[in-house]
């Protein structure tokens, strides 16, 4: 009696394709560093859009400003800053914002991963600086800093650092 | 007061963004304050007028520089494509390039001044001389005095005029010598010092007041010049020419104003006269003398139609010389021809032929070897010695036979 050897050929080859296509989907390269060293200080346009030729972003202000304020609010946002940290997140603040965006990128999309309140009051000229891996929120008229990363602000918190 | 107010400006800058360095509110706003004071010393650099603000604001750079050493590798990011070290060298070199220039522009000034003076006196001179061979001139003609009185006046008189164009020349070489240098890309920053030059000292009205007395001197000549007094104010006019070619565009935008190109126009177009009177006296006074020679060449008023003539005489006259192979009427037409072409042409006038161009080089050795054609077929030929051969040959036959019979 001879033994029909073809759907065992056929089931290696299946199986070698499967492994192929595993090992093809978990190609990683690890340790990528993201980070911005200056932030991006962003005019809008006409229609809200903000366009970072350096590193290369372009998104529209209009959702920040429906996050920050009111519809009877007539606020002007004259420039976003924009810093990214070594993890990729994106944050985002204006002047008279409450808050700083930390934003995911995702495909064609910035998703929202955490809105840090940083002041009870709007906050008036902040800055940020990129310090190792943290994020630091400068409020330049009290020269009070934030240190942030993408979960919030950190305790450890230094004021008045040089 | 302006620089005062800009260096004013830097500084307070500058003690602004060292609290703001030493607060370390912004990295954005250290980038800003950086760029702001280094355009502002970038902007002076370029608007520098003087070595002196140059060399301050160098040290400014410096001070740039020192103060914000400690935010280098910020810089680096913040100025990106650019460094923080490339960005100052490019501003210690832009600082370094405008006081070189500002040398050259002082120096230059300082040069436009003397070169100004140096025409002054030439046109004196030129003045001077002109004066005297009016003077003669007019001797001359009011001559009622005995021939050779006459002729040493119209000496003088040449020598005079030979004299002034020795100047004329010695100023426009002079003039080019000092225009050739001046670098083309300082020129519109001199223009400014070189209108403090009084109007007399202008080199622009030297040099119409010398075009147009060599105008008035060719149109007044009454035949007291020779034909080598013609070539040597036609090369002048030759090396005039030349030199307003190289250096009048320039020369007008320094000194013209805001007439430059009027000035230009005026002077090419008083040049061109210069030009036309100067060739029709040279080529008539050349015609007159080959007259004289009773040389008959084709008319001529150019280099071209010259060589063209003496070619074609050449030609005609050695065609001539093969119909008379015995006779030396032809071999004394040449000999008159090569006096003139070897003794004048090539020798007394060589220098002016060759410097205005009358014949070109190219021209003179075309004409040399058609030369000798012609002498070579204008010599008349001797029979003697085939006569002697001929008459050798029978004796030496006629002695053959005689022996022959004896024996």
């Amino acid at each position: 009696m001879k033994m029909n050897f073809k759907p065992f050929i056929q089931i290696i080859w299946l199986a070698s394709f499967v492994v192929i296509a595993t090992a093809c989907n978990k190609f990683v390269v690890e340790d990528v560093n993201y980070a911005q060293e200056i932030e991006s200080v962003l005019v809008p346009d006409e229609n809200g859009d903000v366009h970072d030729v350096r590193y290369g972003i372009t998104f529209n202000v209009e959702p920040f400003k429906k996050q920050e304020f009111s519809e009877d609010e007539p606020v002007d946002i004259n420039e976003v800053r924009l810093i990214r940290n070594a993890q990729g997140y994106y944050f985002i603040t204006a002047n008279h914002f409450k808050n700083v965006y930390v934003m995911e990128p995702g495909k064609s999309e910035l998703k929202l991963k955490k809105k840090i309140k940083v002041s009870e009051e709007r906050l008036n000229a902040p800055a940020f600086n990129l310090r190792e891996s943290t994020v630091q929120l400068i409020k330049t008229d009290s020269n009070e800093i934030l240190t942030l990363n993408e979960n919030g602000i950190q305790e450890n918190n230094e004021e008045d650092q040089s | 007061m302006k620089r005062v107010i800009q260096s004013i400006n830097i500084i307070f800058i500058s003690v602004l963004l060292t609290g703001t360095v030493l607060a370390q509110t912004s990295d954005y706003q250290v980038k800003k304050e950086f760029e702001a004071v280094y355009t502002e010393l970038q902007q002076n650099i370029e608007t520098a007028m003087t070595v002196d603000e140059v060399d301050s604001l160098i040290n400014e750079v410096d001070n740039l520089e020192a103060t914000y050493k400690d935010r280098e590798e910020l810089l680096d990011h913040a100025l990106y494509p650019k460094t923080y070290s490339e960005s100052l060298d490019q501003l210690k070199q832009n600082a370094r390039n405008a006081e070189h220039k500002l040398l050259i522009i002082e120096d230059q000034g300082e040069k436009l001044v003397r070169l100004s003076d140096e025409l002054s006196s030439y046109r004196s001179e030129i003045a001077h001389l002109n004066t005297r061979t009016d003077s003669l001139r007019n001797m001359i003609n009011d001559s009622e005095q005995s021939e050779q009185n006459l002729s040493a006046l119209v000496q003088r008189y040449r020598s005079s005029m030979e004299e002034r164009d020795e100047f004329v020349l010695n100023m426009i070489d002079s003039l080019f010598v000092s225009y050739r240098d001046l670098e083309s890309n300082t020129i519109a920053d001199i223009e400014e010092r070189s209108r403090d030059i009084e109007n007399e000292n202008n080199p622009l009205e030297v040099i119409q007041g010398v075009i147009e007395d060599n105008i008035q001197i060719l149109k007044a000549d009454d035949g007291n010049l020779q034909t080598e007094d013609h070539l040597r104010m036609y090369v002048v006019q030759s090396r005039f020419n030349e030199v307003w070619n190289q250096i009048g565009s320039d020369l007008a935008r320094l000194y013209g104003g805001n007439n430059a190109s009027q000035w230009e126009t005026g002077i090419e177009d008083k040049l061109g006269d210069w030009k036309a009177s100067a060739s029709k006296n040279m080529w008539a006074s050349i015609d007159e003398h080959l007259e004289q020679e009773n040389v008959e060449l084709n008319a001529f008023d150019n280099n071209e139609s010259f060589y063209s003539a003496i070619e074609t005489f050449i030609s005609n006259a050695t065609d001539s010389s093969r119909d008379k192979v015995v006779t030396n009427e032809n071999y004394d037409d040449f000999q008159a021809f090569y006096d003139f072409w070897n003794g004048k042409i090539k020798s007394e006038w060589g220098e002016f032929v060759q410097e205005g161009e009358v014949l070109t080089m190219a021209q003179i050795s075309t004409i040399d070897s058609e030369m000798m054609t012609w002498r070579d077929e204008a010599k008349p030929k001797s029979f003697l010695i085939p006569i002697l051969f001929g008459l050798s040959l029978i004796t030496i036959v006629g002695l053959i036979i005689v022996l022959a019979r004896k024996n």
